[in-house]
């Protein structure tokens, strides 16, 4: 009877997976998350041939190699990736080098800098020059230099392509999993607190962000149109960074249990819930504005560093991402899908109230890591496979207002209060809003939302002068009435 | 006898014996006891010899100055006026914010705190009931009791008279008249010996030991005593503890007692002295001054006050980080949840705005960046005065080794995040113990050690300091050892010039409390500096303060 039972519950659930949405392929072993196979890393001067990365007018194609390198073109724009490695030659590169190296060291032999700085050149001082070249990006060339521009090549699945050490970058699963490994960092590659206060800036990485910063000098013409392009590529950048995050966090975990790592590693926790004057004046008189239960829930233990606001706030609703992205109908979720939520939700909120804890312990956070990682993984492999096949629907007005709308309904409760008082909370929002517009050039239907996003802008930003890097003046409840204002805004009329 | 009383005597003995397992011994010192040790002739012999309000204390010590000899009773019958200042009541109702120590928790800054705490479930109850709080706010009446849960308190008038003083009825009713030596002879009060008063339950808060070790277990904390200023409670609201500096804090009280070297107090005078206690007394105790009130005529006297101030304050400090660092260490780290907690180390380390140049990263670190150290002032001050002591014979053999522990201190606590705990907690433990023996040598033999040329040699050697990159770099050890310099050289008769301590001010603030220290009639909160205080800590640069200083010094 009981089999039976279990039979009728398995049909039933299968017909809902097939009538409600797409089912999730089990889980092979994703490409471009992890690692690249070990392949000997080319210098770009193979590449950059004239007649094939090397030649013509900055930004099109043929010209990959001259666009990003920094001498041929002087416009003022340029890619920064061209400059890693010459950095390291600074002054103060030496010092923070010195600093965590036990001193007597230069930075651009520290292999601690060159895995980011000059990912493909550790020990190829010709590689090394170029700092971030094409072997750090698209994968070392040994094994596909020489035949990647052949039709039997292009005809291949991006799977196979991987399986040579090719990186394919049009995947944006691929290309920002790839940037999220020395921008976010990964299992042999960080930045740590040390190293930040040592000089290194903090990183803060958000995929559109950094693609759209000024200046930067692209090699490349996306060929997905927007808003699609950007609105993937924000959502996917989300998930990305966080698995990243969490990828980092689980090595240096398992470093620290044998004393190998620093550990609380505070780079682990909000910046500035600890780099924040703790008074000011007059003293105590404006308690209201003090007061943290107006500028948000006490969602933590006084006095607990909240982990990873940057990437974990939003990295985490993955699931919401994708009803929307799919546009499932709430409701209308698979049971596979609602499984894989629910997965997630337990393992990242059990690693978050670890992590939040006076002292994580090392050897917890070590094993609760690994269990968000792969829980993570399932959404990415999912969303790589729908840029393989070209099958995320496309993105309507209706998308961008329903991400702006999850994105400025989450900022606030039901009270009006905001739910976290974290500038990184409010921040990755307003950055994401601020995507979402851009995506849509401005137009319908984010016009509206322009007037509030640039209150948010004005209450997150850091002052101009004295050369501040923090948020000194941030005041969290000065952000509750422009997401209040998007969230009546994105509101939908009915329905989602 | 009932139960309660059982558990006070017993904890009582419990407490005694723990005292004199935990003696130290120390290099050769005076008979006088370890000064913690007579923190057992404190406590309560039973509930009826407790005595907690201020009426009664009032009802003499409450006259406005100038006391008039000619109307006043006590000058006129006794004159009181001369041996103590008579209005020390009034002025502690008026001026001091120990009188509002209880009242504070219930403004709105501590309901905040009574919320966020309550709803971390770190509190059960309002910051006004909890023992964690009233430790320090509010009169521990079962000082023998070692469970905060179990802890009664008085809480009506904050930091009374008694909290200080001693809780125990004896010596107050005692103090007006006689005092009982040897359990039979009853002599004059004012000439029994501390050890004497104490017997009755009266704190030697002459004793600058016994005073700033009292201070310090509030000001710095006591773990042994329930008194800590917990990370979670500063990020609910509690105000951050300003470095504690005894003579700057005994100035900025404003201080309600004379010092016996002013020269309104004739009683502490020879001819005086000689006129009350008698001839013969007066003959067979020629070091009056010390044995019987802890000061000698010739010592500046505010010198020996700021030196035991600074080292018990490193020494409480020293127990505090122990306590923590041990509780840490007693897990194996396989379970470990907890760390030594963040308010152990220095608070600016993490809490400033951040900047691009940093100066902090310009100036270096003392180990690997990016790890917490423990407060830089805390080693300031303390620095200065044992240096100074290595030059003076006296002392220099309990000055040695100073560096030495203190280099293992800083090497544990910056030996990963929040220091290794096993080594932490040694480390600590064994510079609380040299503080304790270099206390004791500070006063052992009766002698003379800060008269004049040695108290300019003091403050020589805490300007230098002030203006060194050492500390410089840090606001806190810059402003305690700014504070310390400004009140000795008050104290010695050279104040610093109004237009010039103005411009310090505009660095750094240069007291801890300012005047009006009342208003209304009321006390001025001790919070009322704060938002100054780490305003100018915001804006705070190294060679701004360096100049300032420079332009204060003695030409």
């Amino acid at each position: 009877m009981r089999i039976v039972a279990c039979l009728i519950a398995g049909i039933l659930a299968s017909l809902a997976i097939t009538a409600r949405s797409e089912p999730v392929r089990a889980a092979p072993p994703s490409y471009g998350v992890e690692p690249q196979p070990d392949c000997i890393p080319k210098a770009s001067s193979s590449c950059s041939a004239a007649s094939c990365h090397g030649g013509g007018p900055a930004g099109r194609p043929g010209s990959e190699h001259t666009s990003w390198a920094p001498e041929v073109f002087s416009d003022g724009a340029h890619d920064p990736h061209s400059n890693a490695y010459r950095v390291l030659f600074k002054a103060e590169s030496d010092r923070m080098a010195q600093a965590v190296g036990n001193g007597k060291i230069v930075a651009h032999k520290l292999d601690l800098c060159l895995k980011c700085h000059a990912p493909a050149g550790i020990t190829d001082p010709e590689v090394r020059a170029e700092g971030v070249g094409c072997s750090a990006c698209h994968g070392s060339s040994e094994k596909w230099r020489t035949v990647h521009y052949l039709p039997d090549w292009k005809a291949k699945s991006n799977r196979d392509k991987s399986a040579s050490g090719f990186i394919p970058t049009k995947n944006l699963v691929d290309r920002i999993s790839n940037c999220a490994s020395c921008h976010v960092g990964s299992a042999d590659r960080e930045v740590n607190h040390d190293l930040i206060a040592a000089g290194h800036p903090r990183l803060a990485f958000e995929y559109t962000r950094f693609h759209y910063q000024g200046s930067y000098r692209k090699h490349w013409e996306e060929r997905i149109p927007q808003p699609d392009f950007e609105v993937r590529a924000w959502a996917i950048g989300q998930v990305a960074s966080l698995r990243a995050a969490v990828e980092v966090l689980r090595s240096r975990a398992v470093k620290a249990k044998s004393n190998a790592a620093p550990w609380p590693e505070f780079s682990e926790g909000s910046c500035y819930s600890c780099h924040q004057n703790v008074v000011r004046d007059p003293f105590p008189k404006p308690s209201a504005e003090k007061l943290r239960g107006l500028q948000g829930e006490r969602s933590r233990s006084a006095g607990t560093i909240p982990w990873q606001p940057w990437y974990a706030s939003l990295g985490g609703s993955v699931a919401d991402f994708d009803a929307i992205l799919f546009r499932i109908e709430p409701g209308h979720e698979s049971r596979e899908l609602m499984a894989l939520r629910g997965e997630l939700q337990k393992h990242l909120t059990a690693l978050q109230t670890e992590m939040q804890k006076r002292y994580p312990n090392p050897a917890t956070v070590a094993d609760l890591a690994g269990g968000v990682i792969p829980n993570l993984d399932r959404w990415l492999i999912k969303w790589q496979d729908a840029e393989d096949e070209n099958s995320f629907p496309e993105m309507s007005p209706e998308t961008s207002k329903a991400l702006g709308h999850l994105l400025s309904h989450g900022a606030v409760t039901a009270e009006g209060k905001l739910k976290d008082y974290d500038w990184d909370f409010a921040a990755q929002r307003y950055l994401g809003l601020a995507a979402l517009y851009h995506a849509n050039r401005g137009l319908a239907p984010v016009a509206p939302w322009r007037p509030p996003l640039e209150r948010l802008r004005l209450a997150l930003a850091f002052p101009t002068s004295d050369h501040y890097a923090s948020p000194r003046d941030y005041r969290p409840e000065r952000t509750v009435a422009p997401f209040l204002e998007l969230r009546t805004i994105t509101t939908p009329r009915s329905g989602r | 006898m009932s139960i309660g009383l059982a558990r006070l005597i017993g904890l009582a003995v419990v407490l005694a014996g723990m005292t004199s397992f935990f003696a130290l011994a120390c290099p050769p010192q005076d008979d006088r006891p370890p000064p913690k040790a007579a923190d057992n002739l404190l406590l309560p012999k039973d509930e009826n010899d407790i005595k907690t309000g201020i009426t009664k204390c009032v009802e003499c010590h409450k006259y406005t100055y100038p006391i008039d000899p000619m109307n006043n009773l006590y000058a006129k019958s006794f004159k009181s006026h001369e041996f103590v200042l008579l209005g020390e009541g009034r002025s502690w109702k008026q001026d001091d914010p120990h009188a509002l120590a209880h009242r504070v928790l219930s403004s709105e800054l501590g309901k905040q705190m009574s919320t966020i705490l309550q709803d971390s479930k770190i509190l059960v109850t309002d910051v006004s009931k909890a023992p964690q709080c009233l430790t320090c706010h509010a009169i521990d009446v079962t000082p023998a009791e070692t469970s905060l849960a179990r802890k009664n308190f008085e809480t009506e008038d904050g930091v009374t008279c008694n909290v200080c003083h001693g809780i125990r009825k004896a010596w107050q009713n005692d103090h007006v008249d006689e005092a009982r030596i040897d359990g039979k002879k009853w002599i004059p009060w004012r000439i029994a010996t501390p050890q004497a008063k104490e017997e009755a339950g009266m704190r030697n808060l002459r004793d600058p030991v016994v005073k700033a070790q009292l201070c310090a277990s509030c000001h710095v904390g006591s773990a042994a005593e329930g008194r800590v200023v917990t990370h979670d409670m500063y990020a609910a609201g509690h105000p951050p503890l300003p470095p504690f500096e005894l003579a700057t804090f005994m100035e900025s009280q404003p201080k309600h007692w004379g010092y016996p070297t002013d020269p309104a107090l004739k009683y502490f005078t020879p001819d005086a002295f000689k006129a009350y206690a008698g001839e013969a007394f007066a003959a067979k105790h020629p070091n009056w001054t010390w044995e019987l009130y802890r000061f000698h005529a010739n010592e500046v006297y505010l010198a020996r006050q700021l030196a035991a101030g600074a080292v018990a304050t490193l020494q409480a400090e020293m127990r505090m980080i122990a306590a923590d660092a041990r509780k840490v260490a007693a897990v194996d780290p396989k379970d470990r949840s907890e760390g030594v907690d963040f308010a152990r180390f220095d608070c600016y380390a993490c809490h400033h705005d951040l900047k691009v140049p940093s100066d902090r990263q310009a100036r270096g670190y003392a180990g690997k960046p990016g790890r917490p150290p423990l407060k830089a002032w805390i080693g300031a001050l303390p620095g200065v005065v044992i240096a100074h002591a290595e030059t003076i014979p006296a002392l220099a053999p309990a000055a040695k080794d100073f560096k030495t522990k203190w280099e293992a201190v800083q090497t544990a606590a910056l030996a990963r995040p929040f220091g290794d705990p096993v080594e932490l907690a040694k480390a600590a433990v064994g510079l609380a113990d040299w503080c304790e023996c270099f206390l004791q040598a500070s006063g052992a033999g009766g002698k003379p050690v800060y008269t004049k040329d040695e108290a300019e040699k003091l403050l020589k050697a805490i300007e230098q300091a002030a203006v060194s990159p050492k500390w410089t770099a840090d606001p806190e050890a810059a402003m305690h050892l700014t504070w310390a310099y400004v009140t000795l050289r008050d104290h010695m008769g050279s104040p610093i010039a109004a237009k010039q301590l103005a411009a310090l001010g505009e660095t750094i603030t240069t007291r801890v409390r300012i005047p009006p220290y009342s208003e209304n009639g009321e006390p001025v909160p001790a919070g009322a500096q704060i938002g100054r205080r780490q305003d100018l800590f915001r804006k705070y640069e190294s060679k701004t303060f360096t100049d300032a200083f420079k332009n204060v010094l003695v030409k």
